[in-house]
């Protein structure tokens, strides 16, 4: 009966707990949910077309025909134009390329592909890969690898049979009987087949978008910054945690009769908080670099600027939850909320570019897509400085808006 | 006393919480060099009129000056003037007491030379000196409590308020604490403003004691006068029985005041409680009643809290 009583205590206070129950229900649920959406197409969820930019250079009948053979897979939906300036323009290889970062795979005809098709010459069509999805691109390879093959299949029979039939006639004109040798035939037919058995007429390229080094990204180059993001945003939130702890035991109340300003009093939270984290991402990329041999990309100064500027949003958010939680308890129960949603949601746990396109987009509303999105732009795509100021410009600006919501909304008694 | 200094004066100084009224038009004069107690029960409204006092709640009406400065327009030089002993204890339990204090020495801007003196003079008070290198964490109740006022005194303030300082503390660190601030008021003419739900403290430590209730101050004097106003004197005498017609009789000799019965044992109160006493005592031998025991209670500022609120201070 003691027991029971004993049990009976525990479950009405962990009942009250709102925000307990949040993380034992709610949390699980909202992960699962975005698990599952994200990763619909490795679980044989509805199908999704794969939106695949091709950016067409050649303006012949070969390319026209290429395009017109790619339309007609249904997996594919091709992105033929962007808007610019708004207006459509034609798609070009820039674009695509930045496209690629979101979209898995880009296809170029090149230009002079229908001239270098009609003439039987090495025609080549070129597939630029996502390194983060090695699954897609390679769906897209081989779509383009097997019409490329019946293209060839038919240029070969079509340049053999027309060198057969000119060596008939050659023969035929010669007829003065002369005595035929068929084997010497059979070997010159041979020898026309040979260059293009050995080097197919239309050649599938394959260029990854990579740039940073020669070698493929490995799993590290995007494991280190997306936990390290996500861990970085538990950290900030054991300091929202910690700044509702001297609340609670006064030491709060006590500083604000000191002749400081309670925005220094804040502030100098924060700047602890933003220290630790920026330290915290310091060690994390070492420990990937010197252990993991994680690549560090091309521009340290960039690297610098993301963890700055993803310290600083994620202690911005911190100063937030201090402001909306009334107790510890709350603050912890909503940290883990928000940081393992925003972790599921934000390309944490796996590259963006792997899940839905909407969601992609709806990711973008957390700190945690335009860090990861950073990372992944300098570390994966061999961005420098220029390729991560948005995303590090939209970091800062999040880390100041929650700041200052939180600066005109915290309550120190 | 009214010759002194007024060193903190509020006019009708207001504060609330939604419709809830904590502090209600507190009129107050405090003299320089005085220990005021303001002696109230537990969500009476203290802490809530000392968090205006220091800056640390804005008033929602009324004014106030401390030290010559008006507590909204000059609120950073209001504290530099005061300190605030906080009835939690606001101390970092990881850091050790000289960390804790060196923290603390930093904010009030306290720098080299001056701070370690600073440092090792509110050790020496707070008599922490052995301890000064130890983690805050490891201290007894009363020992913390003793290093929240040794910070409360870096700034040597003009003004220092002790809220509720010795909750929670053994009597040899009440004792401490209540030296430290007979030091403090003797040695450097500083003013005390403390509150307590501990009448006996009140009346011990206070030179002035405002009884304070429901947001408002029922009245402020000195201890001695408030006794004498307010007080009620009682003759407390225990029977092994005690009939009506006893009762009846006693409580009609001159000068009992009122009278009441509980367990057989039957209170007096008397403005003049010698004669009663004389007069009950000298009946009962007379007509040799049995008395078991009988007892004198003077005074004290639980019964002024009685009279004045209508109830106890621990209600």
């Amino acid at each position: 009966m003691s027991m029971w009583h004993i049990a009976r205590k525990d479950l009405q206070i962990l009942f009250r707990d709102i925000w307990g129950l949040a993380y034992l229900f709610l949390a699980p649920i909202i992960i699962i949910a975005i698990a599952s959406v994200a990763l619909s197409g490795l679980y044989g969820g509805p199908t999704e077309k794969f939106k695949i930019p091709v950016v067409v250079e050649d303006s012949g009948q070969a390319a026209k025909d290429m395009v017109e053979a790619l339309n007609k897979v249904e997996a594919l939906d091709l992105i033929l134009t962007y808007k610019k300036d708004g207006k459509e323009q034609p798609m070009t290889r820039s674009e695509a390329e930045e496209l690629v970062k979101d979209k898995k795979a880009a296809i170029v005809i090149p230009k002079g592909f229908s001239k270098a098709v009609d003439e039987g010459k090495g025609a080549s069509v070129e597939v630029i890969q996502n390194p983060a999805d090695q699954v897609i691109p390679g769906v897209i390879k081989n779509v383009v690898s097997e019409y490329t093959s019946r293209l060839s299949t038919a240029i070969v029979a079509n340049q053999v049979g027309a060198q057969s039939i000119q060596n008939f006639a050659s023969v035929v004109g010669q007829k003065h009987n002369l005595k035929l040798d068929p084997t010497s035939e059979i070997s010159k037919v041979q020898d026309y087949v040979k260059p293009y058995t050995e080097k197919p007429p239309i050649e599938v390229k394959t260029k990854s978008l990579e740039k940073s080094k020669g070698s493929t990204a490995t799993p590290f180059d995007y494991n280190v910054p997306g936990y390290a993001v996500m861990f970085v945003l538990f950290g900030a939130s054991s300091a929202a945690s910690a700044l509702l702890e001297e609340r609670e035991n006064g030491t709060l109340r006590k500083l604000k009769t000191l002749p400081i300003s309670s925005q220094s009093i804040l502030l100098g939270k924060m700047l602890s908080s933003f220290m630790t984290a920026t330290f915290q991402c310091l060690v994390l990329f070492t420990v990937g670099y010197l252990v993991f041999d994680m690549n560090l990309g091309n521009s340290i100064l960039g690297l610098l600027l993301m963890m700055i500027s993803t310290a600083f949003a994620a202690t911005g958010l911190a100063m937030l939850l201090a402001a909306f939680c009334k107790t510890r308890s709350q603050a912890s129960g909503i940290s883990l909320l928000v940081v393992l949603s925003m972790s599921a949601l934000g390309g944490s746990w796996w590259p963006l570019s792997i899940v839905p396109e909407w969601l992609q987009k709806f990711a973008h509303v957390t700190l945690t897509a335009w860090s990861t999105g950073g990372f992944s732009d300098l570390l994966v795509y061999g961005g420098g400085l220029v390729d991560i100021l948005l995303p590090a410009g939209v970091l800062l600006g999040m880390g100041l808006l929650f700041l200052t919501i939180a600066i005109q909304r915290f309550r120190f008694e | 006393m009214s010759t002194r200094d007024i060193l903190i004066s509020t006019y009708g100084l207001t504060k609330k919480f939604d419709s809830f009224t904590a502090v209600n038009e507190v009129d107050l004069d405090i003299y320089e060099g005085e220990v005021l107690g303001l002696l109230g029960p537990n969500g009476a409204g203290k802490t809530t009129l000392i968090s205006m006092l220091t800056t640390v709640l804005p008033p929602d009406g009324g004014s106030a000056t401390v030290c010559g400065y008006d507590l909204l327009k000059d609120s950073s030089k209001v504290k530099q003037k005061v300190s605030l002993v906080p009835q939690d204890l606001a101390l970092y339990l990881t850091l050790t007491a000289e960390e804790n204090l060196s923290f603390f020495a930093n904010l009030y801007g306290l720098k080299g030379r001056e701070k370690r003196s600073r440092i090792k003079e509110v050790l020496k008070i707070a008599q922490l000196e052995d301890w000064a290198n130890r983690k805050v964490g490891a201290y007894s109740g009363g020992m913390k409590r003793r290093l929240n006022l040794a910070i409360g005194l870096l700034n040597r303030p003009k003004v220092l308020f002790l809220d509720e300082p010795t909750v929670g503390v053994d009597p040899q660190s009440r004792n401490h604490i209540f030296n430290s601030i007979q030091y403090l008021v003797k040695e450097f003419q500083m003013t005390v403003i403390y509150t307590t739900h501990y009448m006996e403290e009140a009346q011990e430590l206070c030179d002035r004691v405002a009884i304070y209730d429901k947001g408002k101050i029922l009245d402020l004097e000195e201890t001695d006068t408030l006794l004498q106003k307010y007080g009620d004197k009682q003759l407390v005498l225990d029977f092994k029985s005690i009939p009506d017609w006893l009762v009846q009789h006693i409580s009609s000799l001159p000068h009992v005041d009122s009278h009441h019965v509980i367990d057989n044992k039957l209170t007096i109160h008397s403005s003049n409680l010698l004669e009663v006493t004389e007069n009950v005592l000298g009946w009962l031998r007379t007509n040799q009643i049995p008395v078991e025991s009988f007892n004198v209670h003077e005074s004290d500022l639980e019964s002024v809290f009685l009279k004045l609120t209508g109830k106890k201070l621990r209600d």
